[in-house]
């Protein structure tokens, strides 16, 4: 092939996809707004020599060859010891709900990859049923019935709607166990534990697992730009697209800010779906309905990102100085995150945020040389903050993070707090997975029916982004899928 | 003035001519239309529809729902919402549409008025404003809704231009049919336009509701010279039938409505398919009318003419008598002025072909007992009635 492929924005999903079209022969030029690579995984400065590698805090391994350094997940309280969940176990939990933990961690597992060939592949389509949608299906049912047996089967099936909340309660008595695992359900979504369809959002999450324990997300985007550099990727920085260009329903190319054209039989979105035909390519050459479904899109980023510039590594109560490079949860309990929840419905952050934070640095020394960084995502924010409820979030933030580190405020050098809004503005949209993760935007309705397959009604012009099946997190699942779609033919 | 609005009171809304078409009845003869009360009949079926065949009758077209479009996007947003070259269009002309959803089936049919450079004029019989609000999305464009703030009738009949240059409508000799011009009538602006429902020589008048009643009671102040009635809905479905109209949401479903898989209709099934431009540029349903014309056609809505008189309300089609089924009656009349049985039915076609030969098998009562039937039909590819000084300009005075 030589017509020229071109890929809008190198995220995850945008380089994943990239990379995968290039290692077979398309001669792929992939065009990122910003200065440099990676979209929500791409590192910035906090502060003059304080880097943070993105806004994720760990990832699960994208196969499961992956070697690197497993962390643990450790649920912190001010009044309470701590509870750490390590890729087998739990541990400070009673007896009873660490039995109770192993158990439902294997059928949960069991579950999802019940779930696998669902996510491997394009959602099925239910109209026409071509063969390979009716394999894929097959393929699920094999593995519900079979795989799982009848009883586990009738379990998945009772559970898969549901939501978290009422399912933890069914197993374990511990409030920071529970409020750790509706934590995983709920991030990046603007759902609480009692949402309906949690108990899915937390399988998908568990996906992942399935290749690995929790790692450190310090060296995914590095490995990720090598893979894209090797397949011979040209990615070309603060190339904003300001309009993908059509002619009768085929796209021909896409015109860039500063007004370049650039000619492209093949166009591929890694930017949401609202934006890609909404405002990218317009909806005078989208049928009317299409174009409703897309803007019906719900996909409110709830989640901000605090990080603060650290002197020396702070201490925490009751966890080993030397053990800073885990995952550590500081959230109420699954009533609390719920009434954390009820704030952002009226546009108002939580009063008592859920945050979740690492210290980068510890694995990659070089983000902080002369000290370390903290990287905290923070559960409930709305799109936008005013400069005075930012400064009283990041009042309420930094109580939170003293209540269990008393030495934190003579180490701060500097903070640094982003709205949804704020990260919208750096990587082009707030939600993790450019969509939510509810059931009526999964599979064949995601992002939205009639461009579910990666394909859209543009001919030439396709999607891989977060917003697609199966959705976000690091690993680029979308974007891969998206490259395997257009390389087996799939048109627009 | 606008109408006023006080169905929450009365349940039905009036037109502002409602007072006189009240006076006028014999019948009581009453249905809704858009919320509006609307005669049946008026007078007589048969007079009120030989006036429209042979002199002028007057119809209230008030509830006629009625959109403008206006803005700087407000030609291109046409150009996407119906499948006909909107860019042909131009000030003072008007034009038959249809518009569909994502999966080409009809949503409704209208007419589109173009006041001036974007600011058109959409009559639909239905109400239209969520798709066209949901159309806009993109768009710059203002929909408002005129229903309630246009009076509006139907001035129908071979007689129809020397009625309204009788009543002082002057200088619509000129106007040719699809156009429109503003006529000034006691000092205000009658806006009209050579159109109609009916397939013969007509006028529609669009004006305030304050000049309402002026421009009734001059149009039958003439009654004395010409026989002008007053229309109600059951003629009006005849003349529509012997025009070969159709009607959206009678004679199939629309889209909107439709829940049954199979059931809603394109406007090629609804054999209306020389509306669709599909070389004009994008519109909603374009790709999928585009692959429904590269298929053999499954169905249509054709006219066929029934031998014999007995009304066939209710009738499946063969192919053959005692053949296989192959259709159905979707709407029917006894056209006085064909002296026949017409019929629009909808046909599935064999091998992408109309089957020939077709019967209809009707049940018809005679002194209450029920008895079946068969007729032939004849199938007609044009317009049952369709008189030539229906488009004679200058009309024909009388």
């Amino acid at each position: 092939m030589t017509e020229r492929t071109v890929v809008i924005g190198a995220g995850p999903n945008g380089l994943s996809c990239a990379a995968g079209l290039a290692r077979h022969g398309h001669k792929v030029l992939c065009l990122e707004a910003a200065e440099a690579p990676g979209g929500m995984a791409a590192g910035f400065d906090v502060a003059e020599g304080y880097r943070v590698p993105g806004f994720a805090q760990w990832q699960y391994p994208s196969d499961a060859s992956s070697t690197g350094t497993s962390i643990d997940t450790i649920v912190l309280s001010p009044d309470a010891s701590t509870v750490r969940i390590d890729a087998e176990s739990v541990s400070g939990v009673s007896d009873r709900d660490q039995q109770a933990w192993a158990a439902f961690l294997e059928r949960y597992l069991a579950f999802a990859k019940a779930l696998q060939p669902l996510m491997d592949a394009p959602p099925p389509r239910l109209k026409h049923f071509p063969a390979a949608d009716r394999k894929t299906l097959l393929r699920l049912a094999w593995k519900l019935r079979v795989g799982l047996g009848r009883d586990e089967m009738y379990e998945f099936l009772r559970v898969v709607g549901m939501n978290i909340f009422d399912l933890l309660n069914e197993h374990f008595d511990d409030e920071r166990l529970k409020a750790a695992v509706a934590f995983d359900a709920v991030l990046g979504n603007a759902m609480g534990p009692r949402t309906p369809g949690t108990v899915l959002t937390w399988l998908h999450r568990l996906r992942g697992r399935l290749n690995g324990p929790m790692q450190s997300a310090a060296s995914y985007l590095p490995n990720l730009l090598s893979d894209v550099d090797s397949a011979g990727v040209d990615v070309r920085c603060g190339s904003a697209v300001q309009r993908i260009l059509i002619d009768d329903e085929t796209v021909t190319g896409v015109e860039l800010a500063n007004g370049e054209q650039i000619a492209a039989t093949t166009v591929i979105s890694g930017v949401d779906a609202k934006t890609t035909f909404l405002k990218l390519a317009g909806t005078r050459d989208l049928d009317a309905m299409f174009a409703t479904r897309v803007h019906q899109v719900r996909d409110a980023g709830v989640v901000g990102h605090f990080s603060l510039a650290l002197s020396e590594m702070p201490t925490i109560r009751d966890v080993d100085a030397r053990s800073m490079g885990h995952r550590y949860l500081l959230v109420p309990d699954m009533r609390g995150i719920e009434r954390a929840y009820n704030a952002v419905k009226y546009a108002e952050a939580s009063t008592s945020p859920l945050i979740e934070f690492t210290f980068p640095s510890v694995h990659d020394a070089s983000l902080a040389p002369k000290g370390h960084v903290l990287s905290a995502s923070v559960l409930y924010v709305p799109a936008k903050l005013s400069d005075a409820d930012k400064l009283a979030l990041e009042q309420r933030i930094r109580d939170a993070l003293r209540s269990i580190m008393p030495d934190l405020d003579d180490k701060v050098r500097a903070t640094h707090l982003l709205a949804p809004d704020d990260i919208a503005t750096r990587c082009g949209h707030a939600h993790w997975h450019h969509g939510e993760l509810s059931l009526h935007q999964s599979l064949m309705m995601r992002p939205v029916y009639g461009a579910a397959q990666y394909t859209t009604p543009i001919s030439g012009l396709f999607l891989c982004s977060a917003g697609c099946h199966p959705g976000g997190d690091l690993g680029g699942r979308a974007g891969r899928n998206a490259a395997a779609a257009i390389l087996a033919g799939g048109h627009g | 003035m606008t109408i006023e609005h006080t169905h929450f009171r009365t349940a039905l809304t009036r037109s502002p001519f409602i007072g006189r078409i009240e006076a006028m009845t014999r019948t009581e003869d009453w249905a809704t239309w858009n919320t509006y009360k609307t005669p049946r009949v008026v007078d007589k079926l048969s007079t009120e529809y030989f006036a429209a065949r042979s002199s002028c009758s007057i119809m209230d077209l008030t509830p006629m729902e009625k959109y403008r479009i206006r803005g700087a996007d407000a030609r291109t947003y046409l150009d996407r919402l119906v499948t006909r070259d909107i860019n042909k269009l131009a000030p003072g002309k008007v034009t038959y549409v249809v518009w569909c959803d994502d999966a080409g089936k009809v949503v409704d049919d209208g007419t589109v008025f173009q006041l001036a450079d974007n600011d058109y004029r959409l009559c639909a019989q239905q109400h239209q404003l969520d798709w066209l609000r949901l159309s806009a999305l993109g768009f710059d464009v203002d929909i408002d809704v005129e229903t309630h703030d246009v009076a509006a009738l139907a001035v129908q009949g071979p007689t129809s231009w020397s009625v309204l240059e009788t009543a002082g409508f002057k200088g619509l000799e000129t106007l040719p049919p699809f156009q429109m011009m503003t006529v000034e009538f006691a000092g205000t602006d009658i806006l009209v336009s050579r159109t109609g429902y009916t397939g013969d020589l007509g006028y529609e008048l669009w004006m305030s509701p304050d000049a309402a009643l002026h421009v009734w009671d001059a149009l039958f102040a003439v009654r004395d010279r010409y026989d002008v009635k007053c229309l109600g809905l059951d003629a009006l479905e005849m003349l529509r039938i012997e025009a070969g109209f159709i009607m959206p949401g009678f004679d199939f479903m629309i889209a909107e409505a439709a829940v049954r898989d199979g059931r809603a209709r394109s406007p090629f099934e609804a054999g209306i398919g020389w509306l669709v431009n599909l070389d004009k540029g994008p519109f909603t349903g374009r790709r999928a009318l585009r692959e429904e014309k590269a298929r053999p056609p499954e169905r249509r809505l054709v006219k066929l003419v029934v031998e014999g008189n007995k009304p066939v309300g209710e009738a499946y089609i063969f192919k053959g008598k005692h053949g296989e089924q192959v259709g159905e009656v979707r709407c029917t009349t006894w056209s006085p002025i064909l002296k026949a049985n017409l019929a629009l039915a909808d046909i599935r076609f064999i091998n992408g072909k109309r089957p020939d030969d077709l019967w209809a098998r009707f049940d018809y009562q005679k002194e209450i007992q029920w008895s079946s039937g068969w007729a032939r039909c004849e199938f007609r590819a044009k317009p049952f009635y369709n008189p030539e000084h229906r488009f004679a300009t200058p009309p024909q005075p009388f």
